[in-house]
């Protein structure tokens, strides 16, 4: 295993031109995805030639460079598989994207309807929501193979709800959510494996194993909460405590569509909007309650009106961008308080 | 005298209260528990800007029983703050702002509306702490009278001393006296735990004396001791709350007929002092306990399971005997109320019967 990795590993730095002692393999392969384009040779003949990859000029670095044209009259062969190449997109810094325009509840306008995205930001995106969904996906086998035990919530398949809302807010603003935290546990700063480690019950654990799937905590993360709708009395307070301190943070409330139709939830809407309180709560609604659809349980779906005197948004929660710009907006109005805080609803069409 | 002291101001006459202020030397003060607990509230807000109150009618109707009564002129809105009537959502709140950083005391205008927020109280507050692996303490207060009023009838009586002290994560205390309820509440309120501090409105009017040292701003009773209010030989009796002015009420009427008891002051019913009422026990052989609240899986009820585990029980010469509410929801009418409690006459039969006297 080992002798093989270092050839595999030999094999990449020759071709990425990078010395052996400097990477592990898997940094080596996302410096090679830099380089090298998977093509299967009927792709590349049907593809019309101004929109064929060119040869690129040789980048700044260079030794590539004659790997580059050495490699590039063997893509018409048939059985050719890969073909180095850079296109433009390696050297744009930003695009703007245009998204879908929000459904507002007692607001004049919504977030704006285009998005910038730095060359950075989507490659950030795009890593946080590919490792959550690793993670979730691991986490499912592990427990299915009863390595983790009890309850297991998975975030899989949501993870641009948490992407977007991360982008969109400081590392010294709050976060609470219920108990399919353990997205938004990563992307507020707890690693990977101590996420698996609090999952198997280990000492490496997050909470050294005591608090288990539902029970994550960090700095200015609160949780992982087991009690469906406990968490969001508990986010308007921690705005509270922004509001009391002054020091212009706000609090991100997460919550389900199971979770709405909770009496807690509206009697801390009435406080929230009394006192005013720095306070985004975001409804998730994956379309299912525990086991129950919310044409069952709800009497209303349009959760982003059931805050009443709360001003809302229905967002399209699939689109990283789109939450982004939507949670930019709330936590702008929030801070001017302009007017108290903002609900959020992401929609999250199943499957 | 200082029991017939009580037994006269406990029947409630105002003019009599003037007398004694003349019969009594002037640099013992008597200060009612209310304004024990208000000027121990005063003093914590004062001292540190994270303390801050929260409840129904705690700001501008000066608490419903006129406990903060002053705190919102001096203080303000920002850290008096006065809620709606959503016990669950403002103690949820109160939980949050704890875990973000402030020193909350939630106020619950009766413990009975706490059963409305116990969610929040038992898996926000109480077992956070331990769950987070220590990384996220709660250091909250909650505070309101606790059990029996006068003629409140069933939904406004219960005693929840036994349902919280049934739980890991919290701290339960029950102040009998002014000078129990302005230590016990400061050491409250600087716990970095949730604590539960149960009052008792029938003792908010109640004056006791209070010594020199308590009317320090640093005067804390240490949460988790008990105290013996009265040296004894025949017979212990532990109690907390109301009950301790009964047992010292029994065992002065038993010392006449030449019983000689010892009352012992709980004031944390969670941890639980068992080592003072063990070392009680080896003196004098006997224990009674006396409690506002049920019988079935009460606070007596786990002295006694804790007695029996522990080195005491080989000192006991007859079972221990539970004195304890009637198990019943708290009837209204005054004759049937007074006999659903414990009386000192209820008391003093059980110490009897213990002694087999």
């Amino acid at each position: 295993m080992k002798t093989m990795l270092a050839i595999i590993s030999n094999a990449l730095c020759r071709i990425t031109g990078r010395s052996a002692g400097e990477q592990t393999v898997s940094e080596l392969l996302i410096g090679l995805s830099e380089f090298v384009n998977l093509t299967s040779p009927p792709a590349a003949a049907a593809v019309p030639p101004q929109a064929r990859r060119l040869p690129p000029k040789p980048p700044p670095a260079g030794g590539a460079a004659q790997l580059v044209s050495s490699r590039t009259d063997q893509t018409d062969r048939p059985g050719a598989r890969v073909v180095a190449s850079r296109s433009l997109s390696d050297f744009t810094p930003q695009a703007t994207f245009d998204i879908k325009k929000c459904d507002v509840h007692r607001l004049e306008a919504g977030p704006p309807v285009r998005a910038e995205l730095t060359r950075e930001q989507g490659l950030q995106y795009y890593r946080t929501m590919q490792t959550v969904r690793r993670m979730e996906l691991k986490a499912d086998q592990l427990y299915k193979q009863k390595i983790i035990r009890g309850f297991c919530h998975l975030y899989d398949g949501q993870e641009a709800c948490a992407a977007g809302i991360e982008a969109a807010i400081n590392p010294s603003d709050h976060l609470i959510t219920a108990y399919r935290a353990h997205g938004y546990t990563f992307t507020r700063g707890v690693s990977i494996r101590e996420i698996l480690a609090e999952l198997t019950g280990r000492r490496g654990g997050v909470a050294k194993g005591k608090g288990g799937s539902m029970h994550m905590y960090a700095p200015h993360f609160y949780g992982g909460n087991g009690i469906v709708g406990a968490q969001v009395p508990l986010g308007a307070g921690i705005a509270l405590a922004c509001q009391y301190q002054g020091n212009n943070q706000i609090c991100v409330t997460l919550y389900g569509d199971g979770a709405a139709n909770q009496g807690q939830l509206f009697e801390t809407f009435n406080m929230a909007a009394l006192w005013k309180l720095p306070c985004i709560f975001v409804c998730e609604n994956n379309k299912y309650g525990m086991g129950t659809s919310v044409e069952r349980a709800s009497a209303s779906t349009d959760y982003y009106k059931r805050g009443d005197f709360i001003p809302g948004l229905r967002v399209d929660g699939m689109d990283v961008l789109c939450v982004r710009e939507a949670a930019k907006f709330a936590a702008d109005h929030c801070r001017a308080g302009k007017v108290s805080e903002a609900l959020l609803l992401l929609l999250l069409p199943l499957g | 005298m200082a029991a017939s002291l009580r037994c006269f101001l406990r029947s409630g006459k105002v003019g009599t209260f003037l007398v004694i202020l003349k019969l009594f030397p002037s640099d013992c003060r008597l200060v009612t528990v209310r304004d024990a607990l208000n000027q121990a509230m005063d003093e914590e807000l004062e001292r540190d800007e994270r303390v801050f109150l929260l409840g129904e009618e705690v700001a501008q109707y000066d608490g419903a029983y006129k406990v903060s009564r002053g705190l919102w002129k001096k203080y303000g809105d920002k850290r008096i703050i006065d809620t709606p009537i959503s016990e669950m959502g403002f103690a949820g709140i109160a939980v949050g702002a704890a875990m973000a950083g402030l020193r909350p005391i939630c106020e619950f205008m009766t413990f009975n509306f706490s059963m409305q927020a116990i969610d929040q109280v038992i898996n926000s507050a109480a077992k956070t702490y331990y769950m987070s692996a220590g990384l996220q303490p709660v250091p909250i207060v909650f505070r309101g009278p606790n059990g029996a009023s006068a003629g409140v009838a069933a939904q406004h009586s219960q005693c929840f001393a036994a349902w919280y002290a049934h739980c890991p994560g919290l701290k339960v205390v029950s102040p009998w006296n002014s000078e129990d309820a302005r230590g016990l509440l400061k050491a409250a309120i600087r716990d970095d735990n949730p604590v539960v501090f149960l009052e008792n409105e029938l003792l908010y009017g109640v004056p006791f004396e209070m010594s020199d040292e308590s009317q320090s701003k640093d005067f804390t009773i240490p949460i988790g001791k008990a105290k013996v209010e009265r040296q004894g030989s025949h017979v212990t009796l532990v109690s907390h709350s109301r009950f301790v002015g009964h047992c010292l009420d029994a065992a002065a009427v038993l010392a006449k007929e030449g019983v000689d008891c010892e009352v012992i002051n709980l004031r944390t019913i969670r941890p639980m002092d068992v080592e003072c009422i063990e070392g009680s026990v080896m003196k004098t052989n006997h224990l009674v306990t006396v409690e506002g609240g049920w019988p079935q899986f009460g606070v007596g009820a786990e002295i006694c399971a804790r007695i029996m585990e522990g080195p005491a029980f080989n000192f006991l010469d007859a079972p221990v005997t539970r004195v304890t509410g009637v198990d019943i929801p708290m009837p209204y009418a005054k004759i049937l109320e007074e006999n659903s409690l414990p009386q000192v006459k209820d008391i003093i039969f059980s110490v009897k019967k213990t002694l087999n006297v």
